[in-house]
């Protein structure tokens, strides 16, 4: 990797469409029952993870997206089987590692680490940092006692901490240091794939920049894999080669970055990407305002899970549920809109989308920056279904803002 | 080893172990701080009871033609007469004694092997003397364990009526009772300089059985709390890290013995006793005691279980029992230490209770059993010193949780 630093990311991505996916997610399900009553009768399930599928190729970075609550930890835990699956397959380097035996599993978890959101809960408070880093190192049989100590020097070093600091224990340090902290642990036993469950939304945001840049070095450095879980666009945007739109425990969009931004289909991630502020004040685009809250995955509403909040929501989407559709090559999506069986009589519909499509068929390879100037060309903004209220925003406003703004209705605040 | 680089890497610095810190922070409460030292001292006085009170001198000279043949010459009784049953017959005191010559046999050896040894780093240093206080525990407990089972006996010798004879000489400790001796000649005395405390029905000296309390109501607490504590952590850590069936098990153990007030529990397992030793009673207390230590370790596991660092630890494929013994229970034994601190002071009230009720050791020197003599015969000093000593030790005993309990407390760091 390092021979050829200039590649840029898309360029690598491109290249790695006809490479074995170092992992292979299918159908991926996690359950979590509802007891009630004095029996500790299962009275239901929490869907928290439903039929959850994509792959992941060598040194890709996948974003995952969405709102919180809809699995996202679920998934990315379930996948390395710290919880264990419902129902589903995970093929890691070649191997189904749902069912495997402990034994073989702990063998094959040097390669697959994850970093975790809350910095002050993922560091074990009794343990200097050189037990919380060198104790796999140890235990794995990789190096001990003064080899163990260069090595945990080395990491600490590599993620940008002083290596005088293997003495200290966790309380010693700041939520950005702790952070890279949990990077080092997880890059101890060298693995081939992390996933980062929102591993900077409990940041600052100069830290969550620096903590970014860090990943994506190491990502060159090591030729990780990850899977970046985060709960908004913004974030991901930066880092990712591929995002993964999920809501309510499915994934509803899947594509490239790229795509995602210029061509997003699904009415879900069209609402979302128009709740990213623009970096070009002058620039309005529509912004949508989804209504409601997001519905308990205890009873996901029938049909589409999104129905009840979709602006284009029409006949079968109550009853029917979507298919999973590739609409494109490596563009997956999850809505009735595209699937030719239900294809809407009424193409008005279209128009009631954050972003209607543009009428010729989708080009893969558009840049992201001509993207808004298709929304931006848009006719007069179509109001959102219900002649619900204006959105705060006067679209004419020339005094637009910069600053972020919670688009979404029913979104907990974050601590 | 692979030490490959060349300039040499500057000395690790200091670092203390988590509970150096909270041995820092619990310094800062200061009545919690001297209460520590107040039970140390405790310790000590139960330690060298002996030294300061027993009818067997340290140093006595029989001149030839005095007393029985076989006393004749020099002898330095009191230590043989520690390991001999005729005069210490309880395994308490035979422990007690026996830590009394071992302990400081042990630390001199440590600071000995300190000045001789050199240490590369901290770890270094620690690991030894990790492995010194295991190793020396190991060796006492065994040596205890041979003079326990040997009931070494020696012909009874009165050495307060030999060395009343003329011509000999004799060194005793600075009172001559034994807590066993009964004299009948000086039944229910008073407060007096021959007998600080005066006397009980039998004669016996009150202050000396006080001293000799302190041994039996240490080990009582200690003990008791000892067993209950082993029981609630492995139970509570199985239920609460295997949950599942097996939590399903222990909390119906739980809510079981719950459902019995556990005082009521004790009288009646007392009851199946004829004639109950202070084990019997330490054994009582414990199997009696668990479902509190057990709730706590439960939750404590339950909690810890789903924090990100234990997460971690499992991703990392580290070996069950490491998950268990280094991220989740370290993490969990704060608070059962406090708890353990508060639980020997409530065993010391549980046996005082026992003991007043008339359902205690009989025999035994335990505060309790001299304060139920003190009811019987109405003298008010076996009364109020032994209530006294109770108070004392148990009001310790608290302060010292209390400060335990703030000083694992992380919010609470002074
Ligand atoms: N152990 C559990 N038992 C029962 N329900 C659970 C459990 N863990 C998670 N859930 C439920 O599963 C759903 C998904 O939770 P999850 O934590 O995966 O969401 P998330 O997308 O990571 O949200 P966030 O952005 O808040 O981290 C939630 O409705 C949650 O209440
Ligand atoms: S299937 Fe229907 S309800 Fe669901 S996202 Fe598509 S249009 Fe909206
Ligand atoms: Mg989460």
């Amino acid at each position: 990797m390092s021979a050829a630093p200039t590649i840029t990311k898309a360029a690598a991505s491109a290249a790695k469409t006809n490479q074995k996916p170092l992992l292979q997610v299918k159908n991926l399900k996690k359950y979590f029952p509802v007891m009630r009553g004095i029996l500790n009768r299962q009275v239901g399930s929490v869907k928290a993870v439903d039929d959850v599928s994509f792959e992941l190729y060598p040194n890709e970075t996948l974003g995952m997206v969405g709102e919180s609550g809809c699995g996202k930890t679920t998934a990315g835990r379930t996948l390395l089987r710290l919880l264990e699956p419902t129902a589903g397959e995970v093929w890691f380097h070649g191997q189904n590692i749902v069912g495997m035996p402990q034994a073989q599993m702990r063998a094959l978890r040097r390669k697959m680490q994850i970093i975790f959101q809350d910095p002050y809960s993922s560091l074990n408070p009794r343990m200097t940092v050189e037990s919380i880093i060198g104790e796999a190192i140890e235990l794995h049989g990789i190096a001990s006692g003064n080899a163990r100590r260069e090595m945990v020097e080395g990491l600490l070093e590599r993620v940008g901490l002083q290596p005088a600091y293997i003495t200290r224990y966790p309380h010693e340090f700041s939520g950005g240091q702790r952070q890279r902290l949990g990077i080092a642990r997880a890059l101890a036993l060298s693995p081939d794939f992390i996933v980062c469950d929102e591993a900077v939304s409990a940041l600052d945001v100069s830290v969550q920049a620096q903590v970014i840049n860090l990943l994506m070095d190491l990502q060159e450095e090591f030729n990780l894999s990850y899977l970046f879980i985060a709960h908004d666009l913004s974030v991901v945007r930066h880092i990712s080669d591929r995002i993964a739109v999920m809501y309510l425990g499915q994934i509803v969009e899947l594509t490239s970055r790229e795509e995602l931004f210029s061509n997003s289909l699904h009415p879900y991630t069209q609402a979302l990407l128009s709740a990213i502020p623009h970096p070009n004040p002058r620039r309005h685009t529509h912004r949508v305002i989804l209504k409601g809250d997001v519905p308990s995955p205890l009873n996901p509403p029938n049909g589409c899970r999104f129905h009840t909040r979709c602006p284009a929501c029409y006949a079968p989407c109550d009853k029917v549920v979507p298919k999973v559709l590739e609409v494109a090559t490596g563009h997956v999506v999850r809505c009735h809109l595209y699937d030719p069986e239900f294809a809407p009589t009424d193409p008005t519909i279209f128009a009631r989308l954050p972003r209607p499509p543009v009428p010729v068929e989708p080009v893969a390879a558009e840049p992201v920056v001509a993207a808004p100037v298709v929304a931006l060309e848009e006719p007069a903004a179509p109001k959102p279904a219900a002649a619900e209220p204006t959105p705060a925003e006067p679209v004419e406003s020339e005094t637009n803002k910069a600053q972020p703004e919670v688009a979404i209705d029913g979104e907990e605040p974050r601590d | 080893m692979t030490q490959t680089s060349t300039t040499p890497r500057p000395p690790r610095p200091e670092y203390k172990s988590y509970w150096e810190i909270v041995w820092g922070q619990f310094k800062k409460y200061p009545l919690s701080y001297y209460s520590v030292w107040a039970i140390f001292f405790l310790f000590v006085l139960a330690l060298i009871s002996p030294l300061i009170a027993m009818n067997v001198p340290f140093y006595i000279h029989v001149p030839v033609g005095v007393g029985p043949e076989s006393a004749q010459g020099t002898h330095f009784p009191l230590f043989r007469a520690m390991f001999d049953i005729n005069f210490f017959d309880s395994g308490v005191d035979q422990f007690f004694n026996f830590l009394l010559v071992g302990l400081p046999l042990v630390v001199a050896l440590w600071l000995v092997f300190k000045r001789v040894a050199k240490f590369a780093s901290v770890e270094d240093f620690r690991a030894a003397r990790v492995k010194f206080v295991g190793a020396s525990a190991l060796i006492l407990a065994a040596g205890f364990v041979i003079v326990y089972f040997m009931k070494f006996r020696q012909p009874y010798v009165d050495y307060v009526s030999l060395a009343a004879l003329e011509g000999v000489d004799a060194i005793f400790p600075f009172i001559k009772y034994s807590y066993r001796d009964v004299d009948l000649m000086s039944v229910g005395r008073g407060i007096s300089w021959e007998h600080w405390l005066g006397t009980d029905r039998e004669g016996r000296d009150v202050f000396t059985r006080l001293l000799y309390g302190t041994r039996i109501s240490l080990t009582i607490g200690v003990v008791a709390v000892g067993i209950y504590t082993a029981i609630g952590l492995i139970l509570g850590s199985l239920g609460g890290y295997f949950g599942g069936k097996v939590d399903l098990v222990v909390l119906r153990l739980i809510e079981v013995m719950i459902c019995f007030p556990t005082f009521f529990l004790i009288l009646t397992l007392r009851g199946f006793i004829q004639d109950p030793s202070i084990f019997h009673i330490m054994v009582i207390i414990g199997v009696t005691g668990w479902t509190g230590v057990a709730r706590l370790v439960r939750a404590e596991f339950l909690r810890l279980k789903n924090q990100d660092f234990v997460q971690a630890a499992i991703a990392l494929g580290l070996p069950r029992t490491r998950i268990i013994f280094r991220h989740v229970l370290p993490n969990a034994l704060g608070p059962v230490f406090v708890a353990a601190t508060f639980g020997v002071a409530g065993a010391i009230l549980i046996e005082a209770s026992l003991s007043f009720l008339g359902l205690g050791p009989p025999t035994a020197p335990s505060w309790g059993q001299i304060l139920t003599t003190g009811r019987e015969t109405g003298q008010m000093t076996l009364i109020l010193a032994p209530g006294f000593a109770i108070f004392l030790t148990v009001s310790l005993l608290n302060l010292v949780g209390e400060g335990f309990r703030d000083a694992t407390d992380p919010k609470l760091r002074k």
